[in-house]
């Protein structure tokens, strides 16, 4: 009797393996932080992937914002079934890179022709440390500067010729705000890759190459948040962040501002005004951040999966596709063909003020990239907001970020 | 007689003017929700849509799985609030009635689980339910609620307002506890177990960060997840999400129209001195 059981579950277990053998595809996540707008076009590029071949199904999750993500993410990992592939903003993707949870994709870039690495424009592969490729760019996007054409018309400057450098940017507040009361020429706040991009501009740094020693109390990170606090308190710029004060941008009563080049479209359909795109504004050298995201690649996951995961993503930062992509959504593509493909082209003679976030590259930067920085940037911006409206100078503000931000390198290094 | 009509005249303008302050934001929405995009930040703003866009409702009802998304948040809430009130009713009791060893120390690390943040619970739980097999289910956005601390201090608390008499009359007529506990406490306590229900059915049904977690397959996601997906780190589609938005806010004003008057009973019969 039992012989009998046994001999058939042998063969309902030998069946069983067959099938499976037999048609399975291997079956991956990607989690992404696109709200509906713009994760139908990433959805569409699944379908389109998992149509052309039958090895690989991959299913896409909404993952909620990118903090969110890292969050779900995080609880993933602790219990052992993260997704195959992620999608990460630069910032918060330095606690995975730090913390041994992902497979950096240099392993089979160095393995595979397929990645094309020649093809992206290398400013674009922020996700990068010591030399290692950890992710490729998904949607890049830099920090750009949005103006208002109708108040420079007003306040009598040309609107084909905005203010290069931050002292032409105080000149033209001065005429804006004029303009009588509730007008700024800019609106200045401390976001996490503008704080950034503002210790640049005037020549400093933010971090040490080796992100142990905290540099953003130097002279010059003292002389940009002073020239901030200058036109705040001369009533030349509105001062704040936020769903209320960005919301200020498109009243028509802010001259400039300092968005990402993301937010082009969105400009575009909630300003009353004729919107105009300008490269950041400098002082002592042109800066911008790289901000956006990159996909990534979970460790705990079979090697199956690892194969299926690197081909889905060849696929997906293909030329053709992320830059279709990108076109979609208004974020930037990463590779030069796409670049010059001639739908690209077509985009560009459409709308030139898509091309000035391009125009950037050569002087842009990859953002701190390890696992204490996420909470460090706040730390910065916090400093930013004590010296400009919290009533200390900017240099006893920011020696206070660095001791702070010192604890908590101190804290992650154990 | 005058001044007594006076006197409430001044009373109701104020209770009216509070009235639309506390209303301001919910109308705020319902302008939004039907405005054409590009007149959400015109200044000064608008409070009446130059036409009204009924097409919001439409494109954000299609934007998301919305129906599905609205029926999962109606059945976990429900399920939830059903489940924690006959768990809690039952431990509530206990507490309030029954003598029994080291009842008070039980009761007070009952109430010091309270002090722990949910966000804390998050990895541990999702651990949990992973284990268990429940990612994708049902199970993993009930079962993790179904006891409350507070809805079992909030409801012995009621329960202990019984007058003590009450209980030994029942126990000298041959009542057990589970028929004084049903017949007796619970509908002596309504308002108390329709307040927790009431808290407990919102909290539910305004939980974002549990569903995200627990869930990948859209199949067992919630509206709140839902509404999310109207914004991007650079973007937000405004007059979308606050349709979307007022559709969600609808169940809850049915249910609040619903247990309402009881709410009021609870706040009459506290004022009542024996």
């Amino acid at each position: 009797m039992s012989k009998r059981i046994l001999a058939i579950l042998a063969c309902v277990l030998l069946m069983a393996s067959m099938g499976v053998a037999a048609q399975k595809a291997t079956e991956i996540e990607i989690w992404y932080s696109l709200g509906a707008a713009y994760s139908a076009p990433l959805e569409e590029l699944i379908t389109k992937y998992n149509k052309s071949q039958n090895e690989v199904f991959v299913k896409g999750v909404y993952a909620g914002s990118y903090a969110s993500t890292t969050e779900k993410l995080l609880a993933a990992v602790v219990a052992g079934n993260p997704p195959a592939l992620a999608q990460l903003e630069q910032m918060l993707a330095g606690q995975f890179v730090d913390n041994g949870s992902l497979i950096p994709l240099q392993q089979f870039i160095d393995k595979d022709k397929g990645f094309n690495m020649a093809d992206y424009i290398p400013e674009m592969l922020t996700a990068k440390k010591n030399g290692i490729i950890w992710g490729l760019p998904l949607n890049p996007s830099t920090l750009v500067m949005y103006y208002s054409k109708d108040l420079f018309k007003k306040a009598g400057l040309d609107p084909n010729k905005p203010p290069q450098t931050w002292d032409e940017v105080y000149a033209a507040s001065k005429k804006i705000a004029a303009l009588g009361k509730g007008y700024y020429g800019i609106r200045l706040y401390a976001g996490d890759w503008v704080v950034e991009a503002a210790i640049w501009q005037w020549g400093g740094d933010i971090v040490s190459a080796d992100n142990k020693k905290m540099l953003f109390n130097s002279k010059e990170a003292i002389e940009a948040v002073t020239f901030w606090k200058k036109m705040v308190e001369e009533g030349l710029a509105l001062y704040g962040e936020g769903r209320e004060a960005s919301d200020q941008d498109f009243a028509g009563k802010v001259g400039m501002t300092l968005r990402s080049s993301g937010s082009l479209t969105t400009m575009i359909d909630s300003c009353q005004y004729e919107v105009g795109v300008a490269r950041l504004p400098y002082s002592k050298q042109r800066a911008t951040a790289i901000g956006g995201a990159n996909i990534f690649m979970f460790a705990g996951i079979s090697k199956a999966q690892q194969e299926a995961a690197v081909k889905f993503v060849k696929f997906l930062t293909a030329s053709e596709n992320q830059g279709l992509w990108a076109a979609n959504t208004g974020y930037m593509a990463a590779r030069k063909s796409a670049l010059e493909s001639p739908e690209w082209k077509k985009l560009f003679a459409q709308d030139p003020r898509m091309q000035v976030t391009y125009t950037q590259l050569e002087y842009s930067r990859p953002r701190p990239l390890f696992a204490a920085y996420p909470e460090i940037n706040t730390i910065i911006r916090e400093a930013f907001n004590q010296a400009i409206i919290g009533g200390k100078t900017p240099k006893a503000a920011l020696d206070e970020g660095v001791k702070k931000a010192e604890a908590v390198l101190k804290d992650y290094s154990f | 007689m005058l001044r007594k009509r006076e006197n409430s005249l001044v009373v109701h303008a104020v209770l009216i003017l509070i009235c639309i302050a506390m209303n301001l934001p919910f109308i705020w929405m319902l302008s939004t929700s039907f405005k054409a995009k590009n007149e959400t930040f015109i200044y000064p703003p608008t409070f009446f849509p130059k036409s009204l866009q009924w097409g919001n409702y439409v494109a954000a009802w299609n934007a998301i799985p919305f129906g599905r998304f609205l029926f999962n948040s109606v059945f976990v809430s429900t399920a939830v609030t059903v489940g924690q009130l006959l768990i809690c009713t039952l431990a509530a009791y206990a507490f309030a009635w029954i003598p029994f060893k080291g009842k008070s120390w039980l009761f007070y690390a009952f109430l010091a689980t309270m002090m722990v943040p949910f966000e804390m619970l998050v990895i541990p739980n999702y651990v949990m339910i992973r284990k268990l097999g429940w990612t994708d289910t049902y199970t993993a956005l009930i079962a993790p609620f179904l006891a409350s601390a507070f809805t079992i201090f909030l409801l012995r608390q009621a329960f202990m307002q019984l007058p003590g008499e009450l209980h030994d009359a029942a126990t000298i007529d041959g009542c057990g506890h589970t028929r004084y506990l049903f017949s007796i406490v619970a509908p002596l306590s309504k308002p108390a177990l329709l307040t927790a229900g009431m808290f407990t059915f919102l909290g539910q049904w305004n939980d974002y960060l549990w569903p995200l977690i627990a869930t990948n397959r859209p199949e067992y996601r919630t509206v709140q997840v839902g509404l999310t997906m109207f914004q991007s780190a650079w973007q937000t589609e405004w007059t979308h999400l606050m349709a979307a938005s007022a559709i969600v806010t609808i169940p809850i004003i049915i249910l609040y129209a619903f247990v309402q008057k009881y709410f009021v009973e609870g706040i009459a019969t506290t004022g009542i001195k024996g």
